[in-house]
């Protein structure tokens, strides 16, 4: 049993990147996916992924021949402090943008700010909906 | 890319609005050619596309091209073909919404593991 023809990442992303880069991408893209996985669990027990320990647990052999870990990620899904600022730095400027485009000038950014100040970014609980939904985009078939 | 060519000119809807397109003009034209314009609507205003000229614009105000057009009553030439290249700032790559579908690796049975935008962005907001 071999793996699926599609490209993805895992396998061909080394035509693209150097090893630590790529590595890098693909702990990344775990700890997305771990923390992601984990805030579906019941929110009493606290379930999660330490971004620090799971990148250390992590080695590969660099092109100098050393076994090292991917470095720590201050962008990881639950530092989310550190975003608040660059993510409202974002929208002063995407919204300097926007007061010359026509079609966006009913945007309303305030709104976008009130989401970041409210926490509605981070990892809150995922609840499953009342009625079932399917997502497109996760282990597509 | 949306429809281009068109007299109502178009949007680029997959553009981030904190980035500007790049357009760079290389066409080799004939001598006497039309060169081909490209138009910022909105501005009401056009750059004509003679070789090396940068357009920096933002895509999401409505903008189209005309093209080159041979002297008349002579038959185009076979290398008289226009050149442009285009950068676009997508949404997905540059902001922390977006579209963008990653995916990451195979699963059994020849299925893809994706991780999309509810995975790999802080829980995303539509608009940036």
């Amino acid at each position: 049993m071999g793996i699926g023809a599609d490209a993805n990442w895992a396998t061909d992303g080394h035509v693209l990147m150097d090893p630590d880069s790529h590595v890098k991408f693909m702990a990344r893209a775990l700890l997305q996916l771990g923390s992601y996985i984990f805030s579906q669990m019941d929110p009493s027990i606290k379930a999660r992924l330490d971004p620090e320990k799971f990148m250390q647990s992590i080695e590969y052999t660099n092109d100098h021949g050393e076994v090292i870990s991917p470095p720590s990620w201050s962008g990881a899904p639950e530092n989310i402090e550190p975003l608040k600022c660059q993510l409202l730095e974002w929208i002063t400027h995407s919204e300097l943008r926007a007061s010359i485009v026509p079609g966006l000038y009913s945007q309303d950014w305030e709104k976008v700010r009130d989401q970041i100040d409210e926490g509605q970014l981070g990892l809150p609980p995922l609840t499953r909906p009342q009625s079932k939904t399917t997502s497109e985009c996760f282990f597509q078939t | 890319m949306g429809g281009f060519g068109t007299t109502e000119g178009h949007i680029d809807n997959f553009d981030s609005i904190g980035a500007l397109t790049t357009m760079i003009a290389n066409s080799r034209i004939p001598d006497g050619y039309e060169a081909g314009r490209f138009h910022l609507l909105w501005l009401g205003c056009y750059i004509v596309l003679t070789p090396f000229k940068m357009v920096s614009f933002c895509g999401l105000n409505r903008h189209g091209g005309t093209p080159p057009i041979a002297p008349p009553g002579s038959t185009p030439l076979n290398h008289a073909y226009r050149l442009m290249i285009v950068l676009y700032p997508p949404q997905s790559m540059i902001s922390q919404a977006g579209r963008l579908v990653l995916p990451l690796a195979s699963l059994p049975h020849d299925k893809l593991l994706s991780l999309g935008p509810e995975v790999t962005s802080h829980r995303y907001i539509s608009i940036i």
